[in-house]
């Protein structure tokens, strides 16, 4: 095994292998900056350049290319507001609030320090999977998925804030988010629910122009009423902002670690995918905040909340990868585009990737590594001129910004229903701001909706009632109740400490 | 008693979740029973909310979102004034992007906001709209090979 891993490193750098390597990087670290233009849209465009490629080039081009997207994608939202990738939603509430702040510096310091730990340790599973990965994933059926799919909707009592309607508006939100994702064919027979006769909802709603208008669209308005930049009038951090966010990493770095793993074992997961990843590992740096105090620095600018989704982002590419080669089936929509890859340089997914091919899997791990390693660096000495972007006057980048917004969202479908849809989630992101509704349990309500349903449909047909008494099903059970009562805990504690304070 | 703005707010939740169920009237048990599990609780958390959002302390006190806030260090006429603009400049890019088609709308719309509301000196204006235009030509159409249709004005016209 030792001599496979070694034989994958010296395939990545051999030079033809890593020149194709350095093209995907490139292409990947512009597609991730752009708004809407997706790691898979873009792997699906590149896939008709590896026909005539060796498989270590082909994956070693493809694989590049998309697992630098989730890094750069972070930094559009840091700076601007506007997701970069719709998996990089999660870095709006504290790294923009950190760039507004004049911290953009630090807060893509931390996050793309805590990005390159979080592939290295997605690479790392991917590694040490190879000779467990069987069991590890046939332990999780569609009642075990479905479960943490319920794990995850827990999860918004800790995103909903603090005082005394946080927890009503949070669940209200979530429920909105879960209502909004049952728009689209049902997913037992087929029937159209609240299509109102538009071929453009007949999917459903796509992610992408959703979140591109509830995180754009307030942020650019709060911009044109300030009249000033992004930053205010905060002087933009120098190099020492970018190394302190570095060193962020390291002094959380516990946290960076486990939720590295929380994106690693949400990418094994089939169906869940990369936005739910970023929530829940945000959701996990929140619960982590001991004090009532501590948490409620969350969304005001807060490195933890930048640390959290960037690890969980990219950690969950190699975690993505190991039910793909394993066993054919892949995590994402994503990995179904590379697994046509596979076919098109000649491999199969399965038993031979883990013995014959071995040399193969283990150049797509160093390629994570190595592909991440060369972003970072690159991303280092362009970071200060980037950061530099939030001390321009507002009114000259808000052109820019729609512009981005819009054709951002457009690409989704190629339909002017994007910019629609942009801009009904757009009013609606600003009015849930102004009133002071959180917005992330929306988000995690709209990703899980749809895997909440198929599941749950699917294991009452597999298994009727049986499967409510699985081991596992009833441990990922009791870890949403725990998550539940820790954040009621958390908010009566917070509760009696200002009553207290009242009484004083 | 005056209706605060966010109780509005909650009661068009609520209508919203009330209609969703009404709608799932004629579907079968297997295509409805998701949304009325959904629509149930929201309507009641809904119809929460605007009680507590009618009688309660402002929600600024009650609630302190996970998630950033609007800046407070405008005076609210002028802040009220600025929004109704830049959502008129919002929209007024969706007509001309629906009118004239993207080709077309980027650069005017460009052009006409670094103008009309940001009062850019005209070189940098100039040079503004060029690299959006490079940037929208170069890459969306060029590289990209997005589709952009004309607009229906052009259509029209055609």
């Amino acid at each position: 095994m030792l001599e496979a891993l070694l034989q994958g490193l010296t395939a990545v750098l051999q030079w033809n292998a890593f020149s194709f390597m350095l093209i995907g990087i490139g292409v990947g670290f512009f597609v991730g900056l752009l708004p809407g233009l997706g790691g898979g849209t873009t792997l699906a465009l590149m896939l008709s350049f590896v026909f005539k490629m060796e498989p270590i080039q082909a994956f070693a081009f493809l694989l590049g290319m998309h697992s630098v997207t989730a890094t750069t994608g972070d930094i559009t939202s840091i700076l601007f507001g506007i997701p970069g990738e719709g998996t990089t939603a999660a870095s709006i509430l504290d790294g923009h609030a950190m760039a507004k702040k004049g911290e953009a510096g630090r807060a893509l310091g931390a996050s793309l320090m805590s990005s390159l730990v979080g592939a290295v340790v997605g690479a790392a599973a991917l590694a040490l999977a190879v000779p467990v990965v069987r069991p590890l994933v046939l332990t999780f059926g569609s009642p075990e998925l479905f479960m943490v799919a319920v794990l995850g909707i827990a999860s918004i009592a800790s995103l909903s804030g603090g005082g005394e309607r946080a927890m009503l508006r949070g669940f209200l939100a979530g429920c909105l988010g879960l209502m909004v994702a049952a728009v689209g064919p049902d997913p037992q027979s087929g029937v159209l629910r609240y299509t109102f006769g538009q071929l453009y909802l007949w999917d459903g709603l796509e992610l992408v122009p959703v979140l591109v208008g509830f995180f754009a669209i307030p942020e650019i308005i709060d911009l044109a009423v300030r009249k000033t930049a992004i930053a205010g009038t905060a002087s933009v951090g120098r190099l020492s902002g970018v190394l302190e966010g570095v060193k962020d990493t390291f002094r959380h770095f516990w946290l960076t670690l486990r939720c590295s793993l929380v994106g690693t074992w949400i990418g094994v997961l089939p169906g869940l995918g990369g936005a739910v990843a970023q929530w829940m590992a945000y959701a996990h740096a929140v619960q982590s905040a001991k004090t009532p105090e501590d948490r409620a620095r969350f969304g005001t600018g807060d490195v933890r909340g930048v640390i959290g989704p960037g690890a969980a982002n990219n950690s969950k590419e190699g975690g993505d990868l190991i039910p793909t080669i394993a066993f054919g089936v892949p995590g994402s929509s994503s990995m179904a585009i590379l697994l046509g890859a596979f076919f098109l340089v000649g491999l199969v997914p399965g038993p031979d990737m883990l013995t014959k091919h071995l040399a193969v899997t283990f150049s797509m791990v160093w390629t994570i590594v190595v592909a991440n390693v060369i972003t970072v660096a690159a991303s280092f000495v362009f970071l200060n001129q980037l950061a530099r972007l939030t001390s321009i006057r507002g009114e000259l980048l808000i052109p820019f910004l729609l512009f981005l917004t819009f054709i951002g969202s457009y690409t989704a479908h190629n339909s002017l229903g994007d910019i629609v849809v942009t801009l009904v989630f757009g009013l609606l992101g600003y009015v849930m701001v102004r009133y002071r509704w959180p917005r992330a349990p929306l988000v995690l309500g709209l990703v899980l909706g749809n895997i909440v349903e198929r599941y749950l449909w699917i294991s009452t047909a597999r298994y009727g009632l049986t499967w409510l008494g699985r081991p596992a099903v009833i441990i990922i059970f009791l870890a949403a109740v725990a998550v539940m009562v820790s954040a009621l805990a958390q908010q009566r504690r917070a509760r009696h400490a200002r009553g207290a304070a009242h009484a004083g | 008693m005056r209706v605060k703005p966010e109780s509005l707010f909650s009661l068009m939740v609520a209508a919203a979740a009330a209609a969703a169920l009404v709608l799932t009237a004629p579907w079968s048990i297997k295509t409805a029973l998701y949304p009325r599990t959904i629509a149930v609780p929201l309507l009641v958390l809904a119809l929460t909310e605007f009680v507590f959002s009618l009688r309660a302390r402002p929600a600024a006190d009650a609630v302190h979102a996970m998630d950033f806030k609007l800046s407070e260090g405008v005076d609210p006429k002028v802040a009220l004034q600025r929004t109704l603009s830049i959502f008129a400049w919002i929209f007024g890019f969706f007509a001309a992007i629906v009118l004239l088609g993207f080709p077309i709308a980027v650069p005017v719309f460009v052009f006409a906001y670094l103008r009309g509301a940001a009062r850019a000196p005209w070189v940098l204006t100039v040079g503004l709209v060029a690299v959006a235009w490079a940037v929208f030509n170069g890459l969306f159409v060029r590289l990209l090979h997005l589709p952009f249709p004309p607009g229906l004005l052009l259509r029209a016209l055609q």
